[in-house]
Parts: structure tokens; sequence; C-alpha cells
């Protein structure tokens, strides 16, 4: 298709663009927008089903010594939604944006690798409905999504209700998503090394995308500790290995360390491209560039690096050496560092702007008002002895639910409606989305807040009920029905996507006024991504773009076309 | 008596200190969460978008940054130093001591040995005021975690990997706690009981759990320990000075005096242990004990006979 | 900036991190647990030397092979290929035997920790092998068919491969039989 004269009507969606009309399309499609695209639905729909757990746990968790719902009921919902939120949920969402954005946002007409970003998307899939698809055996999973040994590894069966074969089929599912996971990571890394515009420099490339390849590094050295761990399980279960048998001198412990080696480095990779967004937004409805690019580049490095130096402060409790400790509480201090740069370049790119509260910016401020209380608890954790007292305990779960939900998934929302126009071509409605964000604030806060003082008030972590102790009713009381007022709000969510899907406002090309390449073509893109694109001489090149035109009789520079391999 | 269950309210040296170190970070966190809302709420409100303002496009100064890179790394640095001091004070090294008493975890209740005087009991802790005492955990089981809020600090019970806590308990009381790791389908019913006494006051206790189980007494007891041999209940249960084997179900010698049954989920009155034994699973959902069809009559005798274990 | 090798330099990376956490189990095991079988009894060092040698060999015939293409001498190149091929069989042949051997003296993996972390450790890299093979008997048959060019991204990529693959081995091979010698 000759991409200089454009003889067609520029769709007005998505639902219009030629190539995406048909089942087939998508199928088959190795088109990153259209995999984006599928990885966000897919992780929205494994997000509801995620959310509903969270409302059924929080219904049954209403009112001490409730018997609605069976312990092991409930031990298999507590299990499936931090299975779902961790690694259907929300990773994909953040995948979805990485792999729809990066190309875009440095100029290139696809990924590095677009058959094996496909590969990624349908493993993703595959493994998702094989872990749900335990429901199915009436024996899926009961042991928290960090499933330690040796509950999971043996099988204590004088019991038929102990841990049974969902175990086998969680390991499966998460060996084929990891596996989709460390291919995304490398085609990020490749496609933001090689298909850049020819101008832009490193130096030059988006916060988000350059988030967005570091994250991708720690996908790649972290999924695979994930993967050893979960292989010594399943030759445990499946062959009597003895990798965390203690009778045989194996020790649960070995579980532990390579599951949070893993595992630490995850809940980086469950912000980073958080982060990434929230440093597009907030400069964008400031009217200011981001403060302090560099530091926040380093910043992000700094914190990727030391992730991998604080796995241990999980084991705080486990009885290990003091020096062990030691080393492991300084990282986890240390680590606090970094993410503080962030925050202050947050609120110095805001200071002295003109900002503007479209629903975008709305999130990205409350995410950071949000994510320092998570962090701050963090801290608190990373101080040993108080994480000796608190530690599976409410208290944590308030820490994580901050940093998780107040913290990424109100950039994800950010995300969605700073970039729903861009992908669909349409607006999603302000009305709905201040609705949406008010309800969220509310019923987040409310219901997770209080439960910092259920854990100080003495409520351990993974109960599907508890005594009625001092206070514990009413703290429960209020988060179950603050977490009711969340639940809608991610209802009006869901409500706006769906109806501004088809009766949204059009949205013209750069509908905020962005600087950054992916505005520099239709809402939503052609296939091929771009006509002609701009040169790139800083982070912000239509801003530049814009200030050239501005300054008649200054020649800009040639732009390129959008097509160059 | 005085109950407990918070964090708040620690009864222990160690949680004191502990709670202390609490309070220093949670200072340090609301001061940092104060600036941070603060600037964030200013910014929002001085800067709100005005008609014909064009914001100054400044980004970059590195004396800002080396500010909030410097201060924070302070107080990390502080906060890291107090951390050190605390564990120190909390858990001195166990070097040859022995424990005072050993808890070992199974799947859902906690067996316990006082070494130094051969006592072996079950789910109820008695312990001594006032006294550095040791305590050991093991596990024979899964992973489970022992955690009595008003004592501070939880400890992993790790199978293959005994743990220590020191504790200096501070008031005499009835401390709860729980199953703080997660170990399967009863998790949640798991509690934890300490009664804490005068020194003396335990010791007596302590005599008195010494003592082999009191032969049956009270009507129908006699035809309930009978209950008790046929129905082969020793495979599980130990009753010193009656039938002693089996030690994956908690000790029955002192059953009777036992103020609650089934890890702390049950009150120990006659009409809960009879509930107890004609429907275990009905109680506490995944249990271990299995239904071993008793008939009403039997549950009748061997309920008088276990509440005469006192 | 070649995207191929470079993709292929992230994978070994994120392989490299799947082999540490097993190596690390294997030598916390190895060094803290008294195993019930003393590996050194059921270990024939020697043999197993003579199919590293095998492996090692493989990469110096991989280089060649790579060599050849890059010059576009396709007989050459594809006779270095074959030996490279035929040398990872005969590593793959060798490890086969040795746990044929293992198992008729009873030591599995379910045995003792040293059958665990043993099997674990060289099935892994032994599959490793394997799917190398399968890679550069693919490349083998592709430049039979199509005739050699002068850009060799695959050969290049999948020899990267194969050099990880021998370099686990050259670290797998002193930390479970040389040290068992102590």
């Amino acid at each position: 298709m000759n991409s200089e004269i454009n003889t067609s009507k520029k769709p007005e969606s998505i639902l219009e663009v030629r190539e995406y009309k048909s089942l087939l399309s998508w199928l088959s499609s190795v088109d990153h927008k259209q995999l984006g695209i599928m990885y966000i639905a897919t992780s929205l729909m494994f997000f509801l089903a995620g959310v509903s757990m969270a409302m059924i746990m929080r219904t049954q968790l209403i009112k001490p010594n409730h018997h609605w719902l069976s312990p092991e009921t409930y031990n298999q919902i507590f299990t499936m939604h931090g299975t779902t939120m961790v690694f259907l949920a929300v990773m994909p969402m953040l995948t979805g944006f990485m792999v729809y954005f990066t190309p875009l946002m440095i100029g290139a007409r696809d990924v590095s690798f677009p058959r094996m970003n496909a590969l990624s998307y349908w493993l993703y899939l595959m493994g998702g409905l094989l872990i749900y698809f335990s429901f199915f055996t009436g024996d899926t999973l009961h042991m928290g999504w960090s499933a330690y040994a040796p509950l999971t590894s043996v099988n204590y069966s004088m019991n038929k209700y102990m841990i049974g074969t969902g175990v086998d089929y969680w390991i499966v599912g998460l060996l084929l998503t990891g596996a989709g996971t460390i291919m995304t990571a490398i085609n990020i890394v490749v496609t933001v090394a090689d298909l850049r515009a020819p101008d832009m420099k490193l130096t030059q490339i988006p916060l988000f995308v350059w988030m967005s390849s570091i994250n991708a590094l720690l996908m790649l050295l972290a999924l695979p500790a994930l993967n050893a761990a979960l292989v010594m399980l399943f030759l445990d279960r499946q062959l009597n290995a003895l990798f965390f048998n203690p009778a045989a001198g194996g020790t649960p412990l070995l579980w532990e360390h390579a599951f949070w080696f893993f595992g630490h480095p995850e809940v980086y990779i469950l912000i980073l491209p958080g982060f990434g967004i929230v440093s597009e937004v907030i400069p964008v409805f400031s009217r200011k560039p981001i403060f302090g690019y560099a530091f926040m580049a380093v910043a992000t490095v700094a914190i990727a690096f030391l992730s991998f130096g604080v796995w241990s402060h999980h084991m705080f409790a486990t009885g290990m050496n003091f020096t062990i400790y030691y080393v492991f509480a300084l990282s986890s201090m240390l680590i606090a560092v970094p993410t503080g740069i962030k925050i202050f370049n947050w609120i110095a790119t805001m200071w002295g702007g003109s900002i503007s509260f479209d629903t975008a910016m709305l999130f990205s401020v409350a995410f950071i008002i949000q994510f320092t209380i998570g962090g701050l608890s963090g801290v608190a954790f990373a101080t040993v002895p108080i994480d000796w007292t608190l530690t599976h305990s409410y208290f944590v779960v308030a820490h994580f639910h901050y940093t998780l939900l107040g913290g990424t998934i109100f950039t994800v929302m950010a995300g969605f409606y700073y970039w729903y126009p861009k992908i669909t071509g349409r607006m999603l409605s302000e009305k709905l989305g201040k609705i949406q964000f008010w309800l969220m604030v509310f019923g987040f806060n409310g219901t997770f807040f209080i439960l910092h003082f259920a854990g100080l008030a003495g409520m351990p972590r993974r109960v599907f009920t508890y005594p009625d102790l001092p206070h514990l009713a009413t703290i429960n009381l209020i988060s179950s029905l603050f977490a009711y007022v969340l639940g809608l709000g991610i209802l009006v969510f869901f409500a706006n996507l769906v109806v501004s899907l088809f009766k949204g406002k059009p949205a013209e090309d750069n509908p905020w006024g962005g600087w950054t390449l992916e505005w520099a073509t239709s809402s939503p893109p052609p296939p091929h991504n771009f006509d002609r694109i701009p040169p790139v001489r800083s982070i912000r090149p239509l801003w530049d773009l814009e200030q050239s035109k501005k300054q008649p009789g200054v020649a800009a520079p040639p732009s390129h076309r959008g097509d160059s391999a | 008596m005085d109950t407990f269950t918070s964090v708040l309210k620690p009864v222990t040296k160690e949680a004191s200190d502990i709670l202390s170190s609490f309070y220093i970070v949670l200072g340090v966190a609301a001061f940092i969460f104060v600036i941070v809302a603060g600037l964030v709420v200013y910014a929002t409100i001085r800067f709100r978008r005005r008609e014909g303002r064009e914001p100054k496009q400044f980004s970059e100064n590195v004396w800002l940054e080396v500010l909030w890179i410097s201060i924070p790394l302070l107080i990390v640095t502080g906060l890291f130093v107090v951390a050190v001091r605390i564990m120190y004070l909390v858990n001195p090294p166990v070097l040859g001591n022995k424990p005072d008493l050993t808890v070992v975890g199974h799947q859902w209740w906690w067996e316990l040995h006082y070494p130094q005087s051969g006592v072996t009991a079950a789910n109820e802790i008695h312990l001594p005021v006032g006294k550095h005492l040791l305590l050991r955990f093991e596990s024979a089981d899964v992973i489970h975690g022992f955690w009595v809020p008003s004592f501070g600090q939880k400890i992993d019970v790790i199978p293959g990997h005994p743990n220590y806590m020191w504790m200096t308990i501070t008031r005499p009381g009835l401390y709860l706690g729980t199953c703080n790791s997660f170990c399967g389908m009863a998790h949640a019913d798991m509690r934890i009981l300490v009664f804490v006494q005068s020194p003396e006051d335990f010791s007596a206790w302590l005599a008195h759990q010494r003592q082999p189980a009191s032969p049956p007494s009270a009507v129908g007891a006699t035809k309930g320990a009978e209950v008790f041999r046929e129905k082969n209940c020793v495979n599980c249960h130990s009753i010193a000075g009656f039938m002693t084997r089996g030690r994956v179900a908690p000790d029955l010698t002192h059953v009777g005096s036992r103020t609650t049954l089934a890890a702390g989920t049950l009150p120990n009155t006659p009409e809960n242990l009879a509930k107890w034994l004609k429907n275990p699973q009905s109680v506490k959902k995944g249990v271990l004990m299995p239904d071993v069809g008793l008939n009403t009559d039997q549950i009748k005798y061997l309920t008088a006979y276990l509440e005469g274990l006192k | 900036m070649n995207k191929i090798r470079l993709a292929m330099l992230l994978f070994v990376a994120s392989e490299a991190v799947f082999f540490i956490l097993l190596i690390v189990a294997y030598v916390v095991y190895h060094a803290t647990s008294p195993s019930a079988a003393d590996p050194s009894r059921y270990l024939d060092i020697p043999r197993t030397a003579g199919f590293t040698a095998c492996l090692i060999i493989s990469s110096f015939t991989m280089r060649r092979a790579g060599i050849h293409f890059r010059t576009g001498r396709r007989r050459p190149a594809l006779a270095w290929l074959l030996a490279t091929m035929a040398l990872g069989t005969a590593f793959l042949t060798g490890q086969g035997s040795e746990y044929v051997s293992l198992i008729k003296q009873n030591v599995t993996i379910s045995r003792d920790l040293f059958g665990t972390t043993f099997f674990t450790l060289t099935g892994f890299h032994g599959l490793h092998v394997f799917i190398g093979l399968i890679m550069l008997g693919t490349l083998f048959g592709l430049q039979l068919k199509r005739g050699v060019t002068g850009r060799s991204e695959a050969v290049e990529s999948v020899s990267i491969y194969w050099h990880f693959v021998d370099a686990v081995w050259l670290i797998i091979f002193p930390v479970v039989y040389l040290w068992v010698l102590r």
C-alpha cells in the first residue's frame, strides 16, 4: 500500500479499520497493535474474574465466624485471586501497553519479531486457561499464590481435601505464560535497540519506552528463576524428587529462596511500566516536560539492579542468619531511595505547570499519593523487627494492595484514559471517568487503609474467617462495604470501555496535545503505523515540531517516511 | 483476666522494643507522607490550568535531585541502624541455651514439650511471667507460623529447620495468637492460647501436668475409657498412665483441664466435646481426625471420661 | 546491529539464570547435607571426561563451521556442522549411558538428594543439548537445500547457543564430577 497518498477515508474508530474487521485477522495477527489489544482485552477478562473473587472474599470476611464459604472454597479463591491478578491480569495488561506503544513511540512499524510476539500472546492465553481448567478437576489450587513447599510438594493425602492436582495445572500453566513473557522481553529489548527512528538516540526515548525496556530486562532475568522453582516443585510432586523434602535433607527454604528471587523483581515488573505511563501522562497534562529525565532513567536502572538483591526480605521471619538479614534489610531500605527520586520528580513536573484534571491526570495524582503510602509501609517491613511482628498479617495485605492496586492499577487507568483514544479512535467518557475515579479512590482507600489496623489488631492473612476479637469485626465490616464501592467503580470502568467504543466522541490524532511519536499518527493508527515520522531531536519531537513551526525562516529538518524498516 | 491480641498492646520486653521502633518508623513515614501529599495537593491547587498561562518549560535541577537523594538516603540509613539495634536486642544468639518450651507445629494443632520437666501437652501454653524464656519451634509437616501479637514477633515453624525465639513476658494474663503461615485447609482454625502465670502458679501447673491421667471416676467414665481402648484412639492420641502410643494427635492426659478444644477454636464443654466426637469435620473442616463412628452412648461415656482427665 | 544475535544473547542470559538456580541447588545440598549416596562411588569420571571432551571439541568445530559459512565455502561449512552434530550426539549418548548405569546402581531422582539434584541439573543440560542438535540439524537441512549466502545470522546465533550449552557443562563438570573427588 502506497503510504504517500491516502485515497480512502480515514477510519473514525478501530471498528472501521478494514484490515481488522475479520475475526481471522485477529486470530492470525502478528500486528503489534492487534496483539496489544488482545493482551489488554484478555487481561481485562481475567481482571474481572480476579475482582469478582475479591468481592466474594470481602463478603466472606464481612463478619467474624462467618461460615458462608467453606475454608476450602475460600482458600482456593484467595489463591486464584492472587495468581490471576499477578500473572493473568496485571502483568499482561502492562505487557499489552508495552507491546502496543513501544513501536509507536520509537517510530517503528512493528516489533522486531512480530510472529514471536503473537506466540507470546497465545502462550499467555493458553497458560491462563490451563490454570483455570483446574477448577473443572474439582481439585483446584489452595495454597496461596506463593505456593510454599512442603505444603505443595508432598501430597499429605490422608485428607483428600488437601493439596491436589490443581497445583500441577498451576505449574504447567505458569511455565507456559512464563515462556511467553520471556519472549516478549526479548522482543521489546531488541525492538528498542534496533528499530528506533533513525535520529532517535537512546537518550531521547520516552520514559515509557525506557522503563519498558528495563522492565523487559527484569522479566528476562526473573522469570527463569520462577521456571527453575516450578520445575523443582513439579519434579518433587511427580517423580518424588527431594528438593523440598526435609526428611531427605532437602529444605522448604530452597523453594522460598528460588520463588522470591523471582518474586521480588516480579513486583517491580508489575510497577515499572506503570511508572512509565505516569511519566508520560503527568508532563502532558501539566504542559511541561518531565522533570529530571536523566535521573528518572538512572533511578529506573538502580531499582532494577537493586530488585535482585532484596528477595530475602520476604523471609525475615524464617529464622535465618542475622548477617543475611542485615544485608537484605540494607538493600531493601536502599531501594526506597530511587523510588523516592521518581515521586519527587513527578511532583516537580507538576510544579509551575498548567494542570488540567482530565481523568488520566486524576488517576496519576492519586497514584502518587497512594504509592507513597505503599512505599512507606514497605519501609516499615524493611525494618526487620517490624517485619517480624507484622509479616503475614493484614498489614502486609494492606501494603501490597497499596502498591499494586493504589499503584499499578491506578497507573493502568491513567493509561487507559490517555491512550484509549489512540487505540480505538474514540474518547472515553470523561463524565463516567470522573465517577469511576471517585468511586475507586474512596472505595480503594476505604477498603485497604483500615486493613493496616486489622494487622495491628492481630488478624493474620489467608484465613477464611476470624474470631470476634476487639476491633476486627468493625474493621472488616468497613473494609468490605468500601470494597463494594471499589467494585462499583470498576464496573463503571468496564461500562465506559464498552459504551465509548460505540458512542464515544471521535478522537483526533492528538487529543491531549501530547509530544511523543504515537500522537504523530491517526487515531487509530493505520496498520503500518506512520505515514511520516517527524524528526527527533529530544524526548518531545512534537513539541519541537510545534516550536519550529512558530519560528518562520527556520527550516524544519526533513521528516522520515513511516515505513522505513 | 486480661486478654490482649494487639500488636499495640505489647506484654513482652521484646514486643515493647519492637513497638518503639514501629513508632519511629511511623513518625518518619507520617512526616514524609505529609510532605509528599502536601506538595501534591498544593501543586494541584496552585497550578491549575488557567487561561493565558504558558508554564515555564523548566525540567532540570541537579541540586534538587541531590537533595531528594541524600535526605532519603540518610533517613533509610538511620532506620537501618534502628533495625539492627532492635534485632540484636530482641533476639540475642541462642548459643548453648536450652529451650524452656518446644512447640511442634502440626496440621492443625500445637504439640508442646517442656524439656526441663518432661511435660508433654497440647495447644494451650502456660508460661511464667518475668523470666527470659527461650522457645524452640519445629514442624512435623508443613510450614506453620507462630504469632501472638502481644508478644510482638512471629516466627516461621519450618520442617527440618528449628527456630528459636526469646521472650520476657511482663504481665500475667491470657494472650491469644494464631498460626500465621498458610498451612492448609484448617489454617484459620489453628489458634494459640498462652496462659502467663506467676512463677509459683506456673510450677504448680507444670507439676500437675507431670501427673499421669486421673482414673475414671465420673458416671460413665469407666465405660468411656473402654470406648477409648476399643476404638484404638491410642493410635493417634496418648493418655499417660492409661494408654500411650500415637503422637500424631494432641496428648489427652489432661484434656479435661483445657479451656478450649480443637486448637483454641471451641470452648471446652461436654456439649462441644460431644459435638466434636460425633463429627470432627463439622467443627473444623479438614481436620485429620476421622469420623470414628461413635454412637450416642459411646459419645456420652467417652465425653465423661475425657472431661474427667483434669 | 544484528537483531537475531542480540535476541539469542538475551535468551542465553535468561537460560543462564535458570541454570544458575539449579547449580545453586546442587551446590547447597552437596555442601550441606550428607547424601546417602557417596557420589564418587557411582560416577565414572573418566568416561564422563570422555564425552565432555566431545562437547568441548564440538565448540571448536562449530566455530570452524561459522567461519566457512561467513566466507561462503559451502562444503567445508556443512562438513564442520555435521562434525559438531556428531560430537553433540556423542555427548548425549555418553550421558545416556551414564544415566543407565546410575539407575542400574539404584541411584534415582527420588532415592536421595544427590540423585535429585544430579538428574535435574544434568537432565536439563542434556535437554538443552538436544534442542541445540535440533537447531543444528535445521541449519544443516536449510543450507543443504538453499545453499550458503553471505549473511549467516542464523548460524551465528545457533553458534552462540551452542557455545552457551558447552559453557554450562564446563561449570557442571567440575562442580558435579570433580568436586566429589575431595
